[in-house]
Parts: structure tokens; C-alpha cells; sequence
């Protein structure tokens, strides 16, 4: 577990780092610090970035993520799209294999999509790939799987037929839920094709051991079509549930990655330099507005709230390295020509602003001298809870008396999915795949689960409609801004924050390419060359 | 004495039965599901997991099902941990947990039991500030605070001991460390307090009168009374520390049992959460009943009728 | 143990009484007057007692007192580190100023810094007159009053404008939220000593009755009392918690019962032991054989003898419940902001540990002092009430 350690400038350091340096004789293994255990190995059943990670490592889909997460072709080496925009013929490569030598081929992929949708196989996101002709009701268990838009034509050629043209499809199929499986050792082998010795993957690694709560072990896959570029020979995923405990082993040199920070360490960090990086993620840190209730069913009164939030003070000091959001859909999304509609009140200034809030409170009767209570609620966390007291701060000026509601996650996210009795209640969303409407359709009316706001707006719904039918991107985009742009003046989700991701690298690594979606194929990277 | 440990152990069995019974129907009541995350899923995907863990059926059937498969030695799949059944997520960090607590009780109660004897030998002098000065300190500063800066002392500072992981000996000694001081603390205060008291009591007075050695009354008389509070305090004590905690397996990163007693209830991972009540109610009884033992071994006075 | 010298005598054990009152005591003064009169004695457990009431006065008092009202947010000092002297420091003048500028959409030309007052010279961004609104932006930093704008009457674009500087103490800084650690640290020992006092009297109560019942009673009916004990032990705790948030709301008078009702268990523990060990004594067996009444029993000679024990384990208890509270704040369950309790204070000074360590330092003190002084005095009671010594 030792690795030479560069970061301490101290005298007494350099003396411990002379020390370390006699175990690191051995092959190079790349510690790669995580969010956690994944829930399971079988990516039917994954869901968090963490579990991301992994399988990124271990399959390689049909379309997969370059050095700096651009869409690149994975096991399809090519495709064809047709002129409806409705079928995806995909060219597999001849040299794509599993980890035990069988070539990857179309059944593969067709199997793994089919068992997908299986309402038996209980996959998470199966929504994700929804897009697929006749997904969602063979998901549901009305269709029998054959009836799922996915053939194979011969051994290396998938066709894949969708519901209605998709113009990110090939974005979805970058998640997790797009990558093969070995249709023999899964079927064979039942519940057991995922433990380490069974599990047959294609991707750069494949799965060594796997110790839960202290590491999951791969060795790079020599049947893996690229191998001659992939320069890691072992990765040690190591779970750490508290990030500050990955930051004292990363200084401790115990690992070379942290994959997120807390936020109250960001300032010293900095002495790392380049080391650590602060780039903006795909998503989104958002308030939900109850449009049903019987205070803030008066768009105006959402509007001031919205006004009131001095997004810059929070950015800068009680949540550091987050970014100041003046739109639902995050920066940097991808086929958003044009990027989200601009907002009057962010150009005024401050106190304008202020002053516009307080006077359309007034307007409805509502001062400082004659407030209103609003409950406000929110997970339990260090940050929502900072971030709640400063807002709860500045709402105070309109009048607005806050009283918390706190409860653990699972009890929040039930309660929000329920539609139980809210007012202001905490949220955020993470993209899927780049693209703006997996953020806008989260007020859909009929989205039921995710449209915490309960905003009901036909003209919105209209407008999300007519996007979808659009091909073309630009005309498309422009469809989905005017979709936004209400969400701006009806306020149903309040945008606080766009995500930063948080990541410490150490500058033993190279090839790390900070991107907007958080993505680093280990096959990327390398060790620096030791002089 | 054997027909009342035979008696405590046919107790055990319905204690047993109704903490697991009642632990089945309290956690239901919770708001919430394994399944609600900050995304949360499709209506229609919820209903398929809910499905594939049997959660669609009458709570009293899941009841009758989760003790028939319990007397087989099941203790259900985990909804956190998928590719795994409950039990053998809890047969790889129970032993990890007990060698750190067990580790960790055995340094607490050494050290404790003779700081604590010695501030009440010299009670009001400078050494009895000095270890109650130590003690109250032990008390009031958490795990979460000795932890980390045993870290940045002997990790990250001086480079002599690992900061996370586990495995090699020098892996251990930073968490039974932390996880031993506040146990340390708690054994002097009580075992200083009840060794005064027994000091004070009749007989070792006597003895003291008949002449008899120091070294003799306190070693033999006033020591075996004056354990009987911190016996007391151990016996669910040693239980809480051998089922590990859930901050010194986090900020040693170590792959203990101590965080799913947290992180179950708030994931509502229900097959978890009872996986660890059987631990810790098993614990408890056990550990609870040795202590009553050991009451008649330390002062024969002591007797269950 | 090993030296002669430090092993104590009867005589050093009742050191602080004098002889003569003992006299008087056994001539028939009344337990209560006795017991005071030992207390006083006690030089450590009086100088305690002071503490502990300073720190009460302090807590019930002080957060009026303070300049600073304890949820005040200053936003140009979020995480001010403490001082004895004023804030703002002379070097976060110009910046704090410029940026004040800049969000009024003007730019600061210069600045003159005096001891007690600046003077800026400002340009519109904008070619268009100065709005004499902008002085809100000086006001609004928290850090200046009686801001007078003179517009240039040569150039209404610019102009100049004054303010008196205001002097704010941080002694013990501001937290991360720029709120002053002082007064919150004075609010959270209102919260928390009375946390820590019902939560333990609540234990106390139901510990001490269950815990010498069973042990007295013994038999068949203190093995069903101890595993109704071990039942109550075993169940989850952080259900129970969130079952309460989710039943009862966010109530405080709750935290003080749910949390008395789970220490209460160890107290029953430790009490029960000591019964069946007290119950052998002749005193007691006496009583019995006299025929007096169990309840009179367990209440004129158990308990008073479990005093000892009882008040070495109440020390250790409220400790325990001031920083479990922290716990139960975080689940949503205890105080909320911007109330705020030395549990949680301590809890998230913990996160900061590495890099503002005074926002941990200042509440574990306080945390430590209280502790201490309850020792003493705990100590000293024991002394004072013990049976045994009269």
C-alpha cells in the first residue's frame, strides 16, 4: 500500500517518503479511491456514479467515453443511422473479446438488452434505454421480450429500432445500462456469473477480487481489442464512505485518487496545485417550489423567493466551489445550441434585485413586519443544512419565516416521490447523458416521482412534445430553451447551484482529463515515468 | 448457581423471538424504502424490484417467510449489497469488528481498572488530578475527534503508522487506540468511584483494623467489590464495542459490521437491519449473562435465588 | 498500591469533616444541614459549584448580553478567525470595499483608509449619473455606517463617498456561516445543559427505581426485568429515531424523553448489580427480618447506598447525552437552526477540525469545563451524602 510520496514539502516528509520508497519495488497498482461499494457488479442493477466507475473499467459498450468523455466508438467500430432517424445499425469490431477469449458479438448485446427490460431481472434504469421500440411496455411486463426493438442481423451486426427518433441516443447507450454481457456465463451460471473467478467481461479490466468495504481488485484484460494502449496493469478500487478519510490517505500517500471532497477542505487543498481539480459536473442543486400549495401556487411569490437568493455569497462562501446557477439545465450539456435563455433578474444587480422581491412580497401583503411561516425541507448534510441557514437568511427580508424539516435521505426522497404534504423542499439531479431534456423533463406534468413541484403547465408539456418530434438539433434546441424559459418565469424548481465535480489526482497520474460529465476511463491514464 | 445459568439460558431464546419479532414490525412503520434514492425510480421499475424482493406481499406473510428461511440459518438477501445474502455480508466484517472491539476492551479494561484504583488509592493527591483531569478529557472528546488527529499526528505528520486500511498489525493500532480512549475514560471514573465506596465499606475497614497488609485487602477485598459497577457497565458495553462503530471503520476506512447499524436503518435495508439486531441481542444476552456469573464469583455474598 | 505512604487511612477518608462535626452531626442534625455543611468543606467541589452556576447565569443571560445576536449572519466574515481585536482588519478593508463597489456597478478609483473612517472615489460603470442608492452597498457589508455619497459637481459620474468604520469583536471567530462563535457557543449551553439535565434526570428516575426493584426482588422476576433491559438494548436505536421524527415532529421536550429513555438502561444495569450486592448486608436483611416494607427498604436503604455509584455514572451519562444529541440533530430530531446546541457545535467544529481547528477548540472547551466542574461536584455530593461516612 505504499507509494511515494510527493506531497509534503516538510523536512520530516522527505525523510517518510525516503522510507516508503523501499516497498514500491512491485508492480505499479493504481489506488483509485470511490464513493462506495457498488450495490451489485451485475450493471442490470446499478445506479449510482460510483458503480459507474466500475463497469466504465470493466465492459466496453457499443459506443463508449473518450479521454475527455466525448462519445467514441466502442465495440461498434461504426453505424449507420437512417434517414427517419428511427434505426441504428451498429458494425461491430472484428477483434472484440471477452475476458476468456469468445468474440463479443450482436447475440450479446441483444441478450443483455433483453434481459434489460425483464421486469424479472428489477433493473434500476431500465428507463434509461426506454427509447427503444416497445421498452417500456415489455418492462412492464405487457410484451413479451422478443418484442423489444433489438436484433441481431449476423454475429457482428445489431439493429437497434427505436420508439421515436432520438437524437441522443447514442448518449444514452454511454451508461452503464448499455454495455453487454456474456450471454453464456450469465445464463449458466446463474446468481453466481458476478463473482470474481465467474464474471466475463470486455471491457480494458476484469475482475480480480472484490473484499467488500475495502476494495474491488481488476487486472487489465489481455483479450481487450485496445490493450496495447492500456498502460495500468491493476486497479485497486478502495470504497470510502467519508470523504475527508480519503483525503488523509491520499496525503498519506494510501491512494491516488479521491473521487469527491469535502467541501471545507477546498481551501487547503489548494496547496496541491493542480492536483486538485474543481470542474463544473452535469447537474443541477435546485429548491422544488410545491406549485400546489396554497402560498406558492402564486407564481410572483416564486419568482421573489427565486430574486431574493444572492446565488454568488453562497458560491463563494458557504458552499466553495460550487457555481452560482442562473438556469435549470447546467452549463457545458451537450445539443443545447445557444445554452439556456437568459434571465432578466441575473443581470440586475443584488440589490435590485432585493428590492424587486420585496416590493412584489408587499404587493401580495407580505413584509417583514407581516411575515409568513414556510416549511423548508431538506436531508440531513453538513452543506443543505449551510446552504438552508443562508437562504433561510436572505428569504427572511421578504417576510418569509422558515421552519426546517429534516429527515434522512430515504425518508425524503419518499416523502418528495409521494407527493406528501411540502412546501420548499431540497433536490438535486445529476444528467444521465448530456442532453437538456433529461433535466427538463423532470417537470413534465405526467412525470410522476420526479416533478416535486407538481407543475402542471400544458404549454410546457406542449413545448417538451414538440421537441421530441424535432430532429433537426438546432430547431430542437431552440424548442427546448423556450420550454425553459417558462420554467424560468413560473420558478416551479428554484435553481441554487450547478454541480462541480471534486477530484484530487495525484501528480503520479497522468492522462487525467477533468470533463463536464466526471468521466475517466482508468485505460486512459498511466503512471508517469519514474526518473 | 448452574440451575440459575441454566435457567438465564432457556430465557435467551423467546428474549430472542420477541426482539426480532418486534424489530420486523417496528422498521416497517419507517417512511420509506430501500428503494428511495435521490433519483428515484420509474413507478413502473419500483414495482418490479419490489416484486423481486417478495416486498409486494402482506407484511405477515413476509414475517412467516423471514423466520422459516432464519431458522434454516437465512438471514434474507440484502437490498444494499445485492450479489450478497445478508449473513455473508456479516461473516466477512463481523470477525474485523471483534478482533478491533475485543482488542480494544481488553487494553480499555486493563488500563481503566489501575488508573482508576490508583486515583482512588491517592484520592485528592496530585497523581488522582491527574488521572481524573485524563479521564474527563476522555469523556468529552469524541471518536471523531481523537481519530482524526491521531491520523495527522502519526499518519500524515510523523509517517510511522498507515492512515487507512486494514490488514497488516500496524493497521490496528490507530483504531483500537481511538476506539479504546473514551472506554479508558469511562472504566477509570466508574472503577475510581467504586473503589472509594468500597473502601469506605464495613468489612475492608475490619480487615483493616485486624492489621491486615494493604496490598492484601485492596488486592483481595475492596478490588473484587469494586469491580462490580464496571462489570455491569461492560456487559452491553463489550456487545456495542464488538459490533464495531461507525465512525472508526469510516475514518479508518475499515471494512467492519459498526456502519450498517447506521447505514441500514437509513437505507431501510431491512434484511440488514435485522441481521444486526440478531448480532447485538445475541451479544447482549450472552455477555449480560457472564457478568451475572461473574457477580457471585467476585462477592459470594452475591446470590440468585 | 506498592507505597505505603499514598494508601489512605480512615482518618484521611473523612479528612474534610472535623471531628467536632461529626460530634454535632451524630447529636442530631438534620441529614440535609449535614451534607450542606460538607459541601462546603469541599474547597474543589465548591469552586465547581460556581462554575457550573457561572456557566448556567451565563447561558440563560449571555446570548442577551452579547453585541452580537447568536443567528446575526456578517457575510464579509464567514469563518473569521478569533481576535481581541476589532474586525475589520485594516488589510480587508480595500478589498471588502471594492467588491462592496463592485456589485453596485461601480468602480472604485481610490481609497484613503483612516482609523476610524474611509473615503472612496467612485466612477459609474455606466455613463450615467451616480444613484445615490449605491451607499446600501457600504451599509450592507456589515462593515460601515453613516455613509455619505457627495457626487463630483464638475462630473455627476463620479464622486466621492465617506463612511465611519465599524469596530466588531470576534473573540472566538465567526463559524461558517459568519456567525459569531461566542454568542452561538453561550446559546448551545442554554440548549444543551438542559439536554443534559432532563435527558439525565429522565434516566436517572427510571433507572435507579427499575434497576434496585429488580435487583431487590431478584428471582424469576429480575430475570424478565433485566431481559426486558437487554430487549430494549438490542432494538435498533436510529429507527426509534426516526419513527419519533416521523410521529412526533420536531419537538425539543421529545429529545429530552427519547434520549432519558435509552440511557436509562445502563443506570438500571449498574443500580440492579449493586442491589443484589447491598441486599446481603446485615443492615438490610435486618430490616427484612424486622418485617419492614420493601418499598421502605429499597427507599431508605438501598438507594441512599447506590448514591455513590449513581452519581459517578451520572457524569459519565451527561456527556454522553450532550453529544448523542448531535446525532439526533443531524437525523432531524433535536435543536434546528439557527438555535444550536455544543453537541452540534462540536460535531461540525469536528469537520473543520483541519482547517479553522478554533471552530472545534472553543466548544470542546466549554464542553471540557463543564465536565470538569460537574466531576468535582459530583464528587463532592457523593462525599457529602454517603450514609457510610456519617
Amino acid at each position: 500500500m505504499k507509494l511515494k510520496s510527493v506531497t509534503f514539502r516538510s523536512v520530516l516528509a522527505a525523510f517518510a517518503s525516503v522510507c516508503l520508497f523501499a516497498s514500491t519495488a512491485s508492480a505499479q497498482i493504481f489506488y483509485r479511491g470511490n464513493d462506495g461499494d457498488p450495490e451489485t457488479l451485475d450493471h442490470h442493477g446499478t445506479s449510482t456514479v460510483a458503480e459507474s466507475r466500475l463497469m466504465d473499467d470493466l465492459y466496453s459498450g457499443l459506443v463508449d467515453f473518450g479521454p475527455t468523455a466525448k462519445v467514441v466508438p466502442g465495440t461498434a467500430e461504426r453505424w449507420d443511422i437512417s434517414e427517419d432517424g428511427l434505426v441504428y445499425t451498429f458494425y461491430l469490431r472484428e477483434d472484440a473479446r471477452w475476458s476468456n477469449g469468445d468474440p463479443v458479438t450482436a447475440h450479446d448485446f441483444v441478450f443483455a438488452y433483453r434481459r434489460l427490460m425483464d421486469p424479472n431481472t428489477a433493473a434500476k434504469y431500465a428507463t434509461i434505454l426506454y427509447s427503444m421500440k416497445n421498452a417500456q411496455p415489455v418492462n412492464m411486463g405487457e410484451m413479451p421480450l422478443e418484442e423489444l426493438g433489438v436484433s441481431a442481423i449476423d454475429d457482428r451486426t445489431l439493429e437497434v429500432t427505436l420508439e421515436q427518433a432520438t437524437p441522443y441516443f447514442l448518449d444514452q447507450l454511454t451508461h452503464q445500462t448499455g454495455k453487454p454481457l456474456h450471454q453464456a456465463s450469465v445464463e449458466a451460471l446463474g446468481d453466481e456469473w458476478v463473482k470474481p473467478g465467474n464474471m466475463v467481461t470486455n471491457g480494458a479490466y476484469m475482475l480480480e477480487s472484490y473484499t467488500l468495504n475495502s476494495s474491488i481488485v481488476m487486472k487489465k484484460n489481455p483479450y481487450f481489442y485496445d490493450a496495447d494502449q492500456v498502460a495500468i496493469e491493476e486497479i485497486h478500487y478502495i470504497p470510502f464512505e467519508d470523504r475527508s478519510t480519503c483525503v488523509r490517505a491520499w496525503e498519506a500517500g494510501e491512494v491516488h485518487i479521491c473521487s469527491d471532497l469535502p467541501a471545507q477542505d477546498l481551501e487547503r487543498l489548494e496547496v496541491y496545485e493542480d492536483s486538485l481539480r474543481i470542474v463544473p459536473y452535469l447537474g443541477t442543486y435546485y429548491y422544488a417550489l410545491n406549485t400546489t400549495d396554497p402560498v406558492l401556487a402564486d407564481p410572483e411569490i416564486r419568482l421573489a423567493m427565486s430574486m431574493m437568493i444572492d446565488r454568488e455569497f453562497l458560491a463563494e462562501e458557504i458552499w466553495p466551489g460550487m457555481i452560482p446557477a442562473t438556469s435549470l439545465v447546467p452549463v457545458g450539456i451537450n445539443n443545447y445550441e445557444g445554452g439556456s435563455p437568459e434571465v432578466d433578474y441575473f443581470n440586475m444587480s443584488m440589490l435590485d434585485r432585493e428590492d424587486e422581491a420585496i416590493a412584489i412580497m408587499a404587493r401580495k401583503g407580505i413584509s417583514k413586519e407581516n411575515p409568513i411561516t414556510v416549511e423548508l425541507m431538506y436531508n440531513s448534510g453538513e452543506n443543505h443544512k449551510n446552504t438552508a441557514t443562508a437562504i433561510a437568511d436572505m428569504w427572511s427580508e421578504l417576510g418569509i419565516n422558515i421552519t426546517y424539516k429534516i429527515r434522512d435521505a430515504a425518508a425524503h426522497y419518499a416523502h418528495l416521490r409521494d407527493l406528501g404534504k411540502v412546501q420548499v423542499a431540497r433536490a438535486g439531479w445529476i444528467g444521465d447523458f448530456s442532453d437538456p431534456y433529461n433535466f427538463l423533463f423532470l417537470l413534465e406534468r405526467d412525470n410522476t416521482g420526479f416533478n416535486y413541484a407538481r407543475y402542471d403547465n400544458p404549454e410546457f408539456d406542449a413545448l417538451m412534445d414538440k421537441a421530441a418530434e424535432e430532429l433537426d438539433l438546432v430547431e430542437r434546441a431552440k424548442i427546448l430553451r423556450d420550454a425553459e424559459a417558462l420554467i424560468m418565469r413560473d420558478t416551479p424548481f428554484l435553481s441554487i447551484f450547478y454541480y462541480s465535480s471534486f477530484t484530487l489526482v495525484s501528480p503520479d497520474i497522468e492522462g487525467w482529463e477533468s470533463n463536464v460529465m466526471n468521466k475517466n476511463l482508468t485505460r486512459f491514464l498511466s503512471f508517469k515515468p519514474t526518473t | 448457581m448452574l440451575n440459575y445459568a441454566i435457567k438465564r439460558i432457556f430465557t435467551i431464546i423467546p428474549t430472542l423471538f420477541a426482539i426480532i419479532t418486534l424489530t420486523f414490525f417496528l422498521m416497517r412503520i419507517a417512511p420509506g424504502g430501500p428503494f428511495d434514492e435521490e433519483r428515484p425510480l420509474a413507478p413502473s421499475v419500483l414495482e418490479n424490484i419490489r416484486a423481486s424482493y417478495g416486498l409486494d406481499k402482506p407484511l405477515i406473510e413476509q414475517y412467516f417467510t423471514y423466520m422459516g428461511n432464519l431458522l434454516q440459518g437465512d438471514l434474507g438477501p440484502s437490498f444494499v449489497y445485492r450479489d450478497k445474502r445478508v449473513h455473508e455480508v456479516l461473516a466477512e466484517g463481523l470477525p474485523i469488528s471483534m478482533t478491533l472491539g475485543g482488542t480494544a476492551l481488553l487494553l480499555a479494561l486493563i488500563i481503566g481498572v489501575t488508573l482508576g484504583s490508583i486515583a482512588a488509592l491517592n484520592q485528592n493527591k496530585k497523581t488522582d488530578v491527574a488521572i481524573v483531569t485524563f479521564a474527563t478529557f476522555g469523556i468529552t472528546t469524541p471518536n471523531y475527534v481523537v481519530a482524526p488527529i491521531l491520523t495527522l499526528i502519526f499518519a500524515l505528520t510523523f509517517s510511522i503508522l498507515p492512515a487507512t486500511g486494514w490488514g497488516t498489525p500496524k493497521q490496528m493500532i490507530l483504531p483500537v487506540l481511538s476506539l479504546a480512549l473514551p472506554q479508558i475514560a469511562i472504566i477509570t471514573r466508574l472503577m475510581r468511584g467504586s473503589m472509594l465506596e468500597a473502601l469506605k465499606s464495613d468489612h475492608i475497614r475490619t480487615a483493616r483494623a485486624y492489621g491486615l497488609p494493604m496490598r492484601q485487602v485492596v488486592g483481595k477485598h475492596a478490588m473484587r467489590s469494586a469491580l462490580l459497577p464496571v462489570l455491569s457497565y461492560l456487559g452491553p458495553a463489550a456487545a456495542a464495542l464488538m459490533t464495531g462503530s461507525i465512525v472508526i471503520e469510516q475514518i479508518f476506512n475499515l471494512p467492519g459490521i459498526g456502519r450498517y447499524f447506521v447505514t441500514s436503518a437509513l437505507n431501510r435495508d431491512y434484511t440488514m437491519v435485522m441481521g444486526t439486531v440478531i448480532i447485538v441481542a445475541t451479544l447482549v444476552l450472552t455477555f449480560n449473562l457472564i457478568v451475572d456469573l461473574l457477580y457471585s464469583v467476585l462477592d459470594p455474598r452475591v446470590r440468585y435465588d | 498500591m506498592t507505597s505505603p505512604s499514598l494508601t489512605p487511612t480512615a482518618a484521611d477518608l473523612d479528612a474534610n469533616i472535623p471531628d467536632n462535626e461529626v460530634a454535632e452531626a451524630t447529636k442530631g442534625r438534620s441529614l440535609l444541614d449535614t451534607a450542606i455543611l460538607r459541601l462546603k468543606r469541599n474547597k474543589a467541589a465548591m469552586v465547581s459549584l460556581w462554575v457550573v452556576i457561572g456557566m448556567t447565569l451565563a447561558a440563560l443571560f449571555g446570548p442577551m448580553l452579547s453585541p452580537h445576536p447568536y443567528d446575526e449572519v456578517y457575510n464579509n466574515f464567514v469563518g473569521a478567525k478569533p481576535s481581541m481585536s476589532a474586525y475589520p482588519k485594516t488589510d480587508q478593508i480595500e478589498p471588502i470595499t471594492e467588491r462592496a463597489m463592485a456589485r453596485a456597478r461601480v468602480n472604485m478609483e481610490a481609497i484613503e483608509i483612516g482609523d476610524d473612517s474611509v473615503q472612496i472615489s467612485i466612477v459609474n460603470q455606466k455613463a450615467e449619473p451616480l444613484d445615490p442608492r449605491i451607499t446600501r452597498y457600504m451599509v450592507r457589508t456589515d462593515v460601515y455606517e453613516n455613509v455619505v455619497l457627495t457626487p463630483s459637481p464638475a462630473d455627476p459620474t463620479r464622486g466621492i463617498m465617506t463612511a465611519d468604520i465599524k469596530n466588531l469583536r470576534f473573540l472566538m471567530g465567526t463559524d461558517q456561516n459568519g456567525r459569531d462563535l461566542f454568542t452561538r457557543i453561550l446559546i448551545s449551553l442554554r440548549i444543551s445543559l438542559m439536554i443534559g439535565a432532563l435527558a439525565t434526570g429522565v434516566a436517572l428516575m427510571i433507572g435507579v427505581t427499575y434497576g434496585a426493584v429488580s435487583g431487590f426482588i431478584g428471582g424469576t422476576v429480575d430475570n424478565w426485568m433485566m431481559r426486558l433491559v437487554d430487549l430494549l438494548y438490542s432494538l435498533p436505536f436510529v429507527f426509534f429515531v426516526i419513527l419519533l421524527v416521523v410521529f412526533f415532529g420536531n419537538n425539543i421536550v421529545l429529545i429530552f424523553i427519547a434520549v432519558g429513555c435509552i440511557q436509562w438502561l445502563d443506570m438500571a444495569r449498574i443500580v440492579r448489580g449493586q442491589t443484589l450486592q447491598l441486599k446481603q448486608n446485615e443492615f438490610v436483611q435486618a430490616s427484612q427480618a424486622l418485617g419492614v416494607e420493601r418499598g421502605d427498604i429499597i427507599r431508605r436503604h438501598i438507594i441512599p447506598n447506590l448514591a455513590g455509584t449513581v452519581v459517578v455514572y451520572m457524569t459519565l451519562l451527561i456527556p454522553r447525552v450532550i453529544l448523542l444529541e448531535s446525532f439526533l440533530s443531524f437525523l432531524g430530531l433535536g435543536v434546528q437552526e439557527p438555535l444550536t446546541s455544543l453537541g452540534v457545535l462540536i460535531a461540525e467544529g469536528a469537520r473543520y477540525m483541519r482547517n479553522d481547528p478554533y471552530l472545534l477548540i472553543f466548544p470542546a472547551l466549554t464542553m471540557s469545563l463543564l465536565l470538569f466542574a460537574l466531576n468535582f461536584l459530583g464528587d463532592g455530593l457523593r462525599d457529602a451524602l454517603d450514609p457510610k461516612d456519617r
